[in-house]
């Protein structure tokens, strides 16, 4: 039986409802009684990560109730060589695997140069392959546009939304100039998001983006460093800044961060990609909770294990998003959500 | 007016009066209607977008737990207002909004609105009224709402000129569709019309028209079954009827022309045989008693025979057949005329009789001489009749005519005046009536027929003049007749008189006398022969014949009714024989018919004149000597 999940999002009952009449069930093509066997490679101990795993697996299986699905499940704690360790491992092991899912950008590079270097052996190229919680699967490498097809057998849904879609939402809320500083690190997926925004905000004249920099740090004790990284930036450019951004990335599903921040700063955290940190005081932000990328994931999944090659299926953006707001950060800041902002946000309103 | 004129002058205002007064009533409940759809669509408008619109503002902000944060309320009540703009800009209605609390307004899509109007509507505790308002002197339809949590009194407004724009292009249409519609309608309904009613009348009309002339009856020329058929049916009956009432008028009419002429004629000739022989005998050698006799003999015939030629005229008359013949006389001669014949009688009743004429003694009457001598005769002899001891008097004059019509450019005035009995006034009118006298009195008294005065106002009636009698009893009656005239200028007629009188009846004239009637015929011979002329006995047409071949005549008096041949026939012979000596003699007619066309037919056969019977002596003298100095 499906278990909802801790954080509901509004569409837990729209979506469990609507999301088996989106895509077509093979299941009727298919027998029952099915076993698979699916590795998932985590990039690091992000709470969407995480979260994202959980829901893939339980809408997976609840997609395929007459399947008996074994997860393996490794963590690459943000480290590409370690991500690549715990690949080949698997991969050598001989374990038989159905389906290879990379989890964040670190974890689904380590499945494309897996793919890649192992292009003559016909058998592992043939290995299916998914990703989630990739915000530019352009940039990595794994397609040259969205839409299109992979040029390696792996497909996924991108969570991102768009640049352009978070600032127009930004500037209907933002009625006064506003200096935003834009904390990113040479992290891929924050690097690719924040040229994204700086490209897009030459046309919102109330806000002027600071890019604020930092050296992303990986292996042990990654999480700490980076905030620490992160608060000196910040703490540097108070002056300058009358609130900060965090682009798609580790450091925005920090949970532990904004706290920090705000202990240390007290700056107010205008954007976020986690309603988790909305929950705790960001002002808003506009994502697919993890509930979404588990499901979409899961819905591409059922049709790679039905026997659609994962190179056929086109790499997409997600349709569905949430926008989630905090009320007594938009009190503090003496900011009024329009209603259409207030509508979006619905049951993703916090304070 | 026509009839089809009188059609359009009536089916134009009624058609019009008709389609305008449903045309008004069709725009009147047009015009109400769409102010009862509007006022639903301002409700509808009102209820439930322009509420659902704020309510949808006031459950996010419940939802969202921020109902009560002033700073989130005053911004989505702002939105409020922009989305009223958007609203009125898409439905084209004004939208207000007042504080209830306050009764002050809040938000307006017109910024000029007066809104104290609204503050005057009684909402009795309603919360949704509607209805008509007057705002900055237009009127308006609202619709109104009270929204509780923001204590707002919601109002949607549209001007009822707007409302009305489309009935007023409407009501234009319309004005030109009930012209058009009148014009056409009224074509339409004339030419229907026509066509069943007028045409179809036209055809009665053309019928009746070829039945007044023809007197022939007609034949129905309409078909079909319906109320002109039948008065086209009803028509030729009558036709037929009157056809044959005609047929029987006229036979009967013949019948009395031919009665009277047989009558004139078998009357008149031994009357004429009576007064010839009686002055016959009057001329000779009578002791008194016998003079006496002789005298009451000529009286009473000549009484006889006024009273054949008063019935006589009168039947002419009205039966048509008197025909006017327009000849010159001059005032004098007729003056003349007056005092020979009635001057004794004037005297014989110890009375007066005075005649004068004021007209310029140059001028010429152009009148029936016959006529207006008769009139005259008729009046002046009434006037001595009734006069005993008394004035008489006759006067002339000339006025010129107010218009001219009929060239007769002047009035001839004739006043004959008595002292005598005169008329009773209520009797005046009836003495112009046939075999009417003053009263009956008057005809034991006086004698007399009563057709002279009847006679006269006809022959008036006839020459197109009018008559007039004053008269007072014991004092006198006055005459005045006036007759249309024209006139000519001419020499005194004295001195032609004179000259005619110097011309000498011719003696010793060679007469034959065709007459087969024996004592008529020793009437006129005895005188003719008084008068020194030779008179030849022709019995019939055709011993005239053999006499005139056998002899040169001066002159032939014809009788027209003889056995063997009658006088027609023989002056047709006479004229057609070829010896020009014989064929040219003067034929003069001697008839007892009375009638204008017989003596028209006599004068078309050849003879040149007629006398009638009984035979006056002078006359027939005068048209002896006229008819030989000119004919001969």
């Amino acid at each position: 039986m499906l278990q909802p999940l801790a954080q509901a999002s509004y569409l837990e009952e729209e979506q469990y409802t609507m999301l088996p009449t989106k895509f077509p069930t093979m299941q009727t093509t298919m027998p029952d009684n099915k076993q698979f066997t699916i590795y998932v490679l985590e990039t690091m101990e992000v709470a969407l990560i995480q979260q994202s795993n959980i829901s893939y697996q339980t809408k997976l299986r609840e997609l395929m109730p007459n399947t008996e699905f074994t997860f393996i499940t490794d963590n690459a704690q943000g480290s590409s060589e370690l991500a690549s360790e715990l690949l080949t491992q698997r991969m050598a092991s001989n374990l038989h695997t159905d389906l290879y899912v990379g989890i964040a950008t670190v974890a689904t590079k380590a499945l494309l140069n897996s793919s890649l270097q192992n292009a003559d052996n016909k058998s592992n190229q043939a290995m299916p392959m998914q990703f989630m919680v990739v915000s530019d699967p352009v940039s990595v490498g794994l397609v040259s546009a969205i839409g299109h097809m992979s040029h390696i057998n792996m497909t996924g849904i991108t969570h991102v939304v768009a640049a352009k879609t978070k600032l127009q939402l930004l500037d209907q809320i933002i009625k006064t100039p506003l200096r935003i500083g834009l904390v990113y690190s040479d992290y891929p997926s924050e690097l690719t998001a924040s040229a994204s925004i700086l490209a897009e905000a030459d046309v919102y004249p109330k806000l002027t983006f600071i890019p604020i920099v930092y050296e992303f740090a990986s292996g042990d004790n990654a999480l700490a460093i980076n905030r620490q990284r992160i608060i000196d930036k910040l703490a540097a450019m108070a002056p300058q800044i009358d609130a900060y951004w965090l682009p798609p990335g580790p450091a925005a599903h920090d949970l532990v961060l904004y706290d920090t921040i705000q202990d240390a700063v007290a700056i107010p955290q205008i954007f976020s990609e986690d309603a988790n940190v909305v929950k705790q005081g960001a002002l808003f932000g506009v994502m697919c909770d993890e509930n979404i990328i588990g499901q979409s994931a899961a819905l591409v999944a059922k049709k790679i294990l039905q026997g659609t090659p994962a190179q056929s299926i086109p790499i997409t953006e997600s349709d569905t998003f949430i926008v989630a707001i905090n009320i007594n950060t938009a009190l503090a800041m003496n900011i009024v959500f329009p209603s259409t902002v207030l509508s979006l946000a619905d049951k993703h309103i916090y304070r | 007016m026509r009839l089809t004129n009188k059609l359009l002058v009536f089916f134009i205002p009624i058609l019009f009066i008709t389609i305008a007064g449903l045309s008004s009533f069709s725009y009147y409940m047009s015009q109400q209607n769409l102010l009862r759809q509007e006022v639903r669509l301002l409700n509808i408008v009102n209820n439930q977008i322009s509420k659902s619109k704020i309510k949808a503002k006031v459950n996010l902000l419940s939802r969202s737990g921020l109902k009560g944060v002033d700073s989130f309320e005053s911004v989505y009540q702002q939105e409020v207002f922009v989305e009223f703009n958007t609203l009125k800009s898409n439905t084209n209605k004004s939208f207000h909004i007042i504080d209830k609390n306050t009764q002050t307004l809040i938000y307006s899509t017109n910024k000029d609105m007066n809104y104290q109007a609204f503050n005057q509507i009684d909402w009795q505790d309603l919360q949704e009224v509607s209805g008509t308002i007057t705002l900055n002197n237009e009127s308006f339809v609202y619709s109104g709402f009270h929204f509780v949590y923001w204590d707002w009194q919601v109002y949607v407004t549209e001007s009822l000129t707007v409302i009305s724009q489309p009935i007023e292009t409407l009501r234009n249409i319309s004005i030109i569709a009930t012209i058009c519609a009148t014009v056409i309608g009224s074509i339409l309904i004339w030419l229907v019309t026509k066509r069943i009613i007028i045409n179809r009348v036209t055809l009665l009309k053309d019928a009746t028209q070829q039945f007044s002339k023809t007197k022939k009856h007609i034949s129905n020329p309409l078909s079909g079954r319906d109320e002109l058929n039948d008065l086209a049916e009803a028509m030729r009956s009558m036709s037929i009827e009157i056809e044959d009432s005609i047929d029987k008028i006229e036979a009967a009419n013949q019948a009395k022309t031919e009665f009277l002429a047989t009558i004139s004629h078998e009357i008149r000739t031994p009357l004429n045989g009576l007064i010839g022989s009686a002055k016959l005998l009057n001329n000779t050698n009578l002791d008194d008693t016998q003079d006496t006799y002789v005298q009451a003999l000529i009286k009473s015939s000549q009484t006889l025979s006024a009273v054949i030629n008063d019935v006589l005229d009168l039947s002419k008359i009205e039966s048509g057949k008197l025909t006017l013949e327009r000849t010159l006389i001059h005032p004098a001669e007729l003056i003349n005329s007056i005092e020979v014949v009635f001057l004794k009688s004037a005297l014989d009743n110890n009375s007066q009789l005075t005649c004068e004429s004021n007209i310029d003694n140059q001028l010429y009457l152009y009148s029936d001489v016959v006529r207006l001598r008769q009139i005259l005769f008729n009046l002046v002899g009434n006037a001595i009749k009734f006069t005993s001891n008394g004035q008489i008097n006759v006067h002339f004059s000339l006025t010129p005519r107010a218009v001219d019509t009929d060239l007769a450019t002047h009035e001839f005035v004739a006043s004959i005046s008595d002292t005598g009995v005169g008329i009773e006034e209520n009797r005046m009118d009836a003495v112009f009536e046939s075999f009417t006298q003053s009263d009956n009195s008057t005809t034991r008294k006086y004698g007399g027929t009563g057709l002279g005065l009847t006679i006269v106002s006809k022959l008036v009636e006839l020459l197109q003049g009018v008559i007039k009698v004053t008269s007072q009893i014991n004092v006198g009656s006055t005459f005045v007749i006036s007759i249309p005239i024209t006139i000519e200028y001419g020499e005194d007629p004295y001195t032609e008189k004179q000259a005619e009188s110097n011309l000498q009846y011719k003696e010793n004239l060679l007469i034959l006398l065709v007459e087969d009637n024996e004592i008529n015929a020793m009437v006129a011979k005895d005188m003719l022969e008084n008068y020194g002329h030779t008179i030849i006995l022709a019995n019939n047409g055709s011993e005239a014949l053999t006499a005139i071949n056998a002899q040169h005549f001066d002159v032939v008096l014809m009788d027209i009714h003889m056995p063997v041949m009658d006088g027609i026939e023989a002056t047709k012979q006479i004229r057609a024989m070829s010896d020009p000596n014989i064929s040219s003699i003067p034929i003069i007619g001697l008839t007892a018919e009375a009638f204008e066309a017989r003596h028209q037919l006599f004068m078309a056969v050849g003879m040149q004149s007629i006398i009638t019977k009984p035979i006056d002596e002078a006359a027939m003298l005068a048209t002896i000597h006229q008819v030989v100095n000119k004919y001969a």
